[in-house]
């Protein structure tokens, strides 16, 4: 079954409608807090860590440091997981590209009305750093929610009836590109305390990781990284780079 | 008992010389075609059961034979393979109708799976054999 | 004035500071003497200087001579005024016996003024007349004192006295009426010549005027060719045409360090519009990846099942089946390797090398690239060729490029229906010339004049880099050709003509 993402930088406002939703359709509900406490509970991490990410400013050279980097990668790995799960109503901010590949996801945004809380102000913010968006971005949604102008229960009436629509029903391939992506957060959480800017790809068990550190010079290191993916389940095969740039050479190589 | 009717369509050859074996097995009766006209004519005078239709193709879109086939036949199960998936791709063929997609390239076991699924939908027991 | 400071010799002319590129600067432009406007300039002002000095030099000199024979002819005047007293004295002698003295005194007095005067005088008279006048004056006088000397001696003889007297009055007519026309003669002149004194200022204006006419005329000509000639060459650098500026003027001014300055930034430029040219590739190449990725995925797909059928159906295939099987493996693969390395073959950093190519084959290997990216618009690309097309010398993975970004911004303007025709023709005067034509939106006529502007697009932002014809044009124009562009709704058709090597275009 398909899957609901509510965002929102006014949490209570998310929350509120997150919450009338699942009740409506029976769905589970997990909001940003409790993505928090699961994933402190399941990866074993002090919550306190996982709070640090969502602190605002501290950002190095306009990124996260190493450790809220780790910190949101097992947050996405987890959110991923409760996606897979199906029928999952999700208050929160984190991992919008994560939902922009499935298709059967429907994202929501929810604005609030002409006051905005310094809370929702520090939400957009540190969305903005992170991401390089706008947290209220229209064109990242499926649907947009005013409840400025509209009444919780004619919001999750619209919710409900637009996720009715066949088009955000789950299929072969969204669930494959869910099952490609749970793949490569989980491989990015086991790299990304070794290397902060890695990257993963990763397609019916192919894994492709870039990073920085791991260019050409340090084939020791890249081939201790292949053998840790592949101790991974789900994992057939592991590829790594140094850098996209890097690889388009050796391509171009190949073929000179 | 009622023979469970596939049209295959794609403009590779291939893909029709490797997956009507399969497919047969499974107890269908398969017509291969690739050409997406030609496939129409053929929708439009024969019933099937299960149509799987290439998206991208010279001559007409696989979303027009999905269409086709909604018109003539609603209750048809009709599964989308594209080499070029996308979210929003994958959307557009739900909201007209498609009972699945599948991403180029996939296995044969994946789609005789998505087949075996359309038949247990469309009430016909699966047979002993998947 | 330093005449080598405008002349500089071309070794002496680029300052110590400059980029070591500057000094690669044409040597054919540094072959030529140096002749700067600055110095033009001075030197028509000083023409203007040195003449007006000469005029009023020469009115000063005017004034002076003026003064002089004004000078002379008082002398004159003096002269005859004691001539003519010393004529009444002797005429009052042979009246009345007196005065005979006083004329004598007289003519003593006339005699001294002249010979007083004689050096100033000299240069202004007739020499002759004035030799004349003194001699006669020397008689009168003689003959007077011849007389004086007899009436002292009281024998003064009549028939003696009329001789005398007709002699006297011979010598005192002459010298009277001599003087009298010398002076008359000189204040008409001295008169001439303040008359010249007060035309020549007017005729000097008027003279100046036109000479500043004439000069401004020249000196405007002067800048204002180069000028032009600089804007025209603006113009073409403008419409992305970077070869060199060379002026034919035979000598270096500051218009050639402007023209080696603007060669220097079209040197950056062309660099540049290379690194565009390769950035713009893999733009193109990334909104290729659509059309590749389903180019790409179709043998895949022919692989994966051909190679899970062998594995399934081991056991039951035929041997000729199997071999079969293995034969759509290898031509799959093949396929394959030929899709990446058409692309690869396009976004491969190279020099530019000009070669001889088929355009209408570099057309069709573009059109095939582009023609996945048209399934996935939904759209259908066309081409067609002339037969038996001569061959063109080009860059082909420029050219490539050029073509397919026409046809992906045709693909970007085309709707529902969509279709692209690109064709390969033979143009006018021997060229070939290449079509893209779609019916798509069509370009709003207020946008075509800025169509190939860098940076201009009507896309929304963020979609378009607006460097997808400037580059186009850049490359068209290296290659010695043009481009075109016709469009209404419903038909927008861009034409590139380049020369083939049969005949130049």
């Amino acid at each position: 079954m398909s899957s609901i993402a509510i965002v929102s930088a006014e949490e209570a406002l998310g929350r509120e409608i997150g919450l009338a939703v699942a009740s409506e359709l029976d769905y589970r509900l997990v909001t940003l807090k409790e993505l928090l406490a699961l994933t402190a509970h399941d990866q074993g991490l002090p919550a306190v860590q996982l709070e640090e990410v969502f602190r605002t400013g501290g950002f190095w050279r306009g990124r996260l440091t190493k450790k809220r980097l780790c910190g949101l990668a097992r947050l996405e790995e987890q959110l991923c997981r409760l996606v897979s799960a199906d029928r999952l109503v999700f208050v929160g901010y984190v991992g919008p590209e994560l939902f922009s590949q499935i298709s059967h996801v429907l994202r929501v945004l929810i604005l609030g009305g002409k006051e905005k809380s310094r809370e929702g102000e520090a939400a957009r913010k540190w969305f903005r750093a992170v991401y390089g968006r706008d947290l209220e971005d229209a064109r990242q949604y499926d649907l947009t929610v005013n409840r400025g102008t509209i009444e919780k229960a004619e919001a999750v009436r619209i919710i409900r009836d637009t996720l009715r629509h066949h088009k955000f029903s789950p299929m072969t391939y969204s669930r494959q590109c869910l099952v490609n992506l749970e793949l490569s957060s989980r491989v990015k959480t086991l790299l990304v305390d070794a290397f902060p800017d890695v990257s993963v790809k990763a397609h019916d068990g192919s894994v492709w990781v870039y990073s920085a550190a791991l260019n050409r010079g340090r084939q020791q290191t890249a081939a201790e990284v292949k053998q840790k993916v592949l101790g991974l389940e789900g994992v057939r095969y592991v590829e790594v780079y140094g850098s996209r740039k890097r690889f388009d050479e050796v391509a171009c190589g190949q073929i000179r | 008992m009622h023979t469970v009717q596939v049209l295959l369509l794609d403009d590779e050859p291939i893909v029709g010389q490797r997956l009507k074996g399969g497919l047969e097995k499974l107890g269908c009766e398969v017509e291969t075609f690739e050409n997406p006209l030609q496939a129409m004519a053929r929708i439009a005078e024969k019933r099937f059961d299960i149509v799987i239709t290439d998206i991208m193709m010279a001559e007409a879109s696989g979303l027009q034979v999905l269409e086709a086939v909604r018109k003539t036949t609603p209750e048809a199960k009709v599964i989308v393979i594209t080499g070029y998936a996308t979210t929003a791709l994958a959307r557009e063929a739900m909201e007209k109708g498609a009972y699945d997609m599948i991403a180029k390239p996939f296995k044969p076991s994946d789609l005789r799976a998505l087949v075996i699924r359309a038949m247990q939908d469309l009430g016909i027991p699966a047979p002993p054999a998947a | 004035m330093n005449i080598g400071q405008f002349l500089r010799l071309p070794a002496t002319r680029l300052p110590p500071s400059s980029l070591p590129s500057t000094s690669a600067a044409d040597p054919k432009e540094k072959g030529r003497p140096a002749f700067v406007f600055r110095f033009q300039i001075i030197l028509a002002f000083a023409a203007i200087f040195i003449l007006s000095v000469a005029i009023i030099a020469g009115a000063i000199l005017t004034v002076h001579k003026v003064e002089q024979l004004l000078l002379a002819s008082q002398t004159w005047q003096s002269f005859l005024f004691e001539a003519e007293q010393a004529r009444r004295w002797e005429k009052n002698f042979f009246l009345y016996g007196t005065n005979l003295k006083d004329a004598l005194e007289a003519t003593q007095k006339a005699r001294i003024t002249l010979l007083k005067n004689l050096a100033s005088l000299q240069k202004l008279t007739d020499p002759r007349k004035q030799e004349e006048i003194l001699l006669h004056i020397e008689k009168y006088n003689q003959l007077l004192e011849d007389l004086f000397s007899l009436a002292q001696q009281g024998r003064v003889a009549e028939p003696i006295k009329d001789e005398i007297e007709i002699s006297l009055r011979r010598y005192g007519a002459l010298v009277v009426d001599d003087a009298a026309e010398v002076s008359h003669r000189q204040s008409i002149e001295a008169l001439s010549w303040l008359d010249i004194l007060k035309k020549v200022p007017l005729y000097y204006l008027l003279f100046h005027f036109l000479l500043v006419l004439c000069l401004t005329r020249f000196l405007s000509h002067r800048f204002m060719r180069p000028l032009n000639e600089l804007v025209r060459q603006t113009q073409r650098i403008a419409r992305g045409d970077f070869s060199s500026v060379h002026s034919g003027r035979r000598y270096r001014d500051e218009f050639t360090t402007m023209e080696e300055a603007i060669n220097r930034m079209l040197r950056e430029l062309e660099t540049r519009q290379h690194s565009l040219i390769e950035a713009h590739k893999l733009r193109a190449v990334g909104i290729l990846t659509a059309g590749v990725a389903h180019e790409l995925n179709n043998p895949l797909n022919n692989i994966m099942l051909t190679a899970h059928a062998l594995l399934e159906e081991a056991g039951e295939l035929s041997r000729e089946e199997v071999v079969e099987m293995v034969k759509d493996i290898v031509a799959e693969t093949e396929r394959s390797r030929a899709i990446v390395r058409n692309l690869l073959d396009f976004t491969r950093e190279s020099e530019s090398i000009m070669e001889p190519l088929q355009l209408e084959k570099l057309v069709e290997e573009t059109v095939r690239l582009a023609r996945n990216q048209a399934k996935v618009k939904r759209a259908l690309i066309s081409f067609e060729a002339e037969p038996n097309l001569p061959r063109i010398s080009g860059d082909r993975q420029q050219l490539k490029q050029a073509l397919l970004n026409l046809i992906l911004n045709a693909l970007d303007a085309i709707g529902e229906e969509g279709r692209i025709r690109v064709a390969v023709r033979r143009g006018t005067a021997g060229g070939l010339a290449v079509e893209v034509e779609d019916n798509g939106c069509g370009i709003p006529p207020q946008a075509m004049p800025n169509i190939f502007d860098p940076f201009f697009t009507t896309k929304p932002v963020g979609q378009g880099t607006g460097l997808g014809l400037a580059v186009v044009h850049g490359i068209v124009t290296k290659h010695g050709g043009r481009i075109q562009v016709q469009s209404r709704p419903g038909c927008t058709r861009f034409e590139i003509f380049l020369p083939s090597m049969e005949t130049p275009l």
